[in-house]
């Protein structure tokens, strides 16, 4: 099957096009080594010094998410439901990004916390702390295996290297960057990354288009396919799979819009280390924001050319035509952006394309295994196994966790590969992991009675809950589910996502209606109503563009903008 | 002691830019036809070669002219005050102090 898949997607490559490729690398590999040599102490290897200007980690924070799950997946589905797809961004975004940076990034980044298992410390105690840490680094792990794993079998398509030595290769490149420079290596080539996706991707785009005859050309040839519904974004019914309109704008706004992306973009270390690296909490609420603007116009490059793909080329057409999930030669919708580039590229912009593509798919593992590393190190080892070590103790601790944790990707990534649907394996993750913590936070922030006992038993029992929903649902887990209930792939994440969060805020309240609440000379800084509310303003705002709630408000108003545009 | 970073993300940003720019626009000249027919008779490699090269200077002016000056005492004073107010390598674990 795999020898199917790669002949007809392999990429006639030449020289010029490896040339751009390689130079792409030294890069990558120079930018670790300056980062080295710049390295001091463990702040600076962990949450990089904390120095980095807001457009920086702006750019960082949706480039850390921009890896292949997104790339892959969003233009796939692009290909397959049109325009709604636009909802992962406009809806199950931007939102919740907007949220991060105005209300919950003073308690974050006020609290100097290095993560945000450290938050549950401070908030709530060991017990909440360590339940948090070790369900993070294993959520961590699990999800660097499935970046590791997508970023092989693209490395296989692409260059015909066998799984096995793409898997190894990949692992290894990741693995030099982020020893030599930590977070600052990660971040950099992030925003570095960011440049050559957008470079390959625009100009894929504009052929394209120019190819069919502009946007009329695209919503014509969809209207003679007969899938001319999908060129709008509202009421998205192919997407949610709901019959009635009504409930499926519904089922955006609530399920996508508020549970798994809330819980996703503000509880998601991942995410938010990378506005913790900032220079001062102006900078740290803006990245969030700053973010918000690309990731709002970022669809239009990978989602469009998704839909321009099932249109363009003949066997994606054929197969979307005939309503099959896989067409000639083995392909299915995961390979549309490829398909397009290999048809439309010449040598030498095809190099560009495959550098950006290989890029995005290492930094999403990347920040997978940094992550893992900073709460490995300071979160388990130093609060529980061994306290007392000089700092460059830590630092170099945090290096030999890079590389366990690349080992252990590799075994993950074996078994993220038994899964037919990745897209399903991983929000069956979010759900397990981010939406009870979503929920203790949300709660833990704002009700100051909320005990310790309640932030690690609702964790726990949220966590249980959506395995529980998970076991019980049809091929969730694979084998291991026993289709007790009706439901699967999306669906079931969403239901045990949003048991989880039932579930978790239940037991809390139960939990710390019988238990003794924290001290609130304690909690300062970590609960709204006992935090002054000058750690709230915005420090020093001269212009609109540097006051975070203004900045947000602009935001918010442009989302609305390209929602009606769309619509 | 101040000191300028060399270390900036514009100018790593602009020189990648710049030599794909360099790199493309060499490579425009020896795209065949048949490449310039899949690309709907767009010389791409020309033209987005000519952007990125553009893209890339403009990069490097920019971390060139208003450069990144880091005061390391400064650095190093808001480094322990962080430390310090999360309650690291003191044993305190109190409140947080305000952050500017």
């Amino acid at each position: 099957m795999e020898a199917m898949a790669s002949s007809i997607l392999r990429m006639d490559a030449n020289w010029v096009d490896y040339l751009l490729i390689a130079l792409y690398f030294v890069f990558v590999l120079g930018i670790g080594l300056t980062a080295r040599a710049s390295v001091s102490s463990s702040i600076d290897f962990f949450l990089s010094g904390r120095s980095l200007p807001a457009w920086v980690t702006g750019l960082a924070f949706i480039s850390a998410n921009l890896g292949a799950v997104e790339i892959m997946g969003m233009s796939a589905n692009g290909a397959e439901y049109g325009m709604p797809t636009f909802h992962y961004y406009w809806i199950g975004a931007i939102p919740a990004m907007l949220f991060l940076a105005v209300v919950m990034m003073p308690f974050y980044y006020g609290s100097k916390v290095r993560s945000v298992p450290e938050y549950m410390l401070r908030r709530f105690g060991p017990a909440a702390h360590l339940v948090n840490s070790i369900s993070f680094a294993l959520a961590q792990v699990l999800i660097a295996g499935v970046n590791l794993y997508l970023l092989a079998t693209i490395v296989n398509a692409l260059l015909g290297w066998s799984i096995w030595v793409s898997t190894v290769a990949a692992a290894i490149i990741v693995l030099s960057y982020i020893t030599l420079g930590g977070l600052s290596a990660a971040i950099y080539n992030e925003v570095l990354q960011f440049f050559v996706i957008v470079a390959a991707l625009l100009p894929l785009t504009y052929i394209a288009l120019h190819k069919i005859g502009g946007w009329n050309g695209l919503t014509d040839a969809m209207d003679k396919a007969g899938t001319g519904a999908q060129t709008k974004s509202w009421p998205g019914t192919d997407l949610t799979a709901f019959t009635s309109s009504f409930w499926s704008v519904v089922g955006i706004v609530f399920g996508l819009g508020f549970v798994l992306s809330f819980g996703y973009w503000t509880t998601n270390f991942v995410e938010v280390q990378r506005a913790m690296a900032s220079k001062n909490m102006n900078s740290a609420r803006r990245a969030p924001i700053i973010g918000s603007f690309p990731k709002m116009l970022l669809p239009f490059i990978i989602i469009v050319p998704g839909m321009l793909a099932a249109v363009l080329v003949t066997p994606l057409a054929q197969m979307k035509h005939e309503g099959k999930t896989t067409g000639a030669g083995g392909i299915t919708y995961n390979d549309s952006l490829l398909l397009l580039m290999k048809q439309l590229l010449p040598n030498g912009l095809l190099g560009v394309a495959i550098a950006g593509m290989l890029a995005a798919f290492m930094a999403g593992m990347a920040a997978n295994i940094s992550a893992f590393n900073t709460v490995m190190s300071y979160d388990i080892w130093q609060t529980y196994i061994q306290r007392d070590k000089p700092d460059h103790w830590y630092t170099s601790f945090g290096r030999w966790a890079t590389l366990a944790a690349t080992a252990l990707a590799i075994g993950t990534s074996y078994f993220a590969s038994q899964f037919p649907n990745m897209m399903n394996y991983l929000q069956t993750l979010f759900g397990f992991f981010n939406a009870p913590l979503f929920a203790t936070f949300i709660l833990g922030m704002f009700w100051k009675r909320m005990s310790s006992a309640a932030g690690w038993t609702g964790l726990v029992s949220g966590t249980v809950a959506a395995v529980v929903v998970a076991i019980l649902s049809e091929g969730t887990l694979g084998s291991v589910s026993t289709g007790t209930i009706h439901l699967s792939g999306q669906g079931a994440s969403f239901v045990a996502a949003g048991a989880a969060f039932v579930v978790d805020i239940a037991v809390s309240v139960v939990v710390t209606m019988a238990t003794q609440p924290k001290e609130e000379s304690q909690l300062r800084g970590l609960v709204y109503s006992l935090t002054p509310k000058e750690d709230l303003l915005d420090d020093h705002a001269g212009h609109w563009y540097t006051s975070p709630t203004k900045l947000a408000g602009v935001s918010l108003v442009m989302v609305i903008i390209l929602n009606l545009l769309f619509r | 002691m101040k000191k300028t970073s060399l270390f900036d993300v514009r100018t790593i940003i602009g020189a990648l830019m710049f030599l794909y720019g360099v790199i493309l626009v060499l490579a425009s000249f020896a795209t065949s036809d048949a490449d310039k027919a899949k690309s709907d008779g767009i010389n791409a490699n020309l033209w987005v070669g000519l952007v990125l090269l553009v893209f890339g200077a403009l990069m490097i002016v920019w971390a060139v002219t208003r450069p990144i000056v880091v005061d390391e005492a400064e650095l190093e004073s808001d480094k322990r005050a962080v430390d310090e107010a999360a309650g690291r390598g003191t044993d305190d674990g109190g409140g947080a102090g305000g952050v500017d």
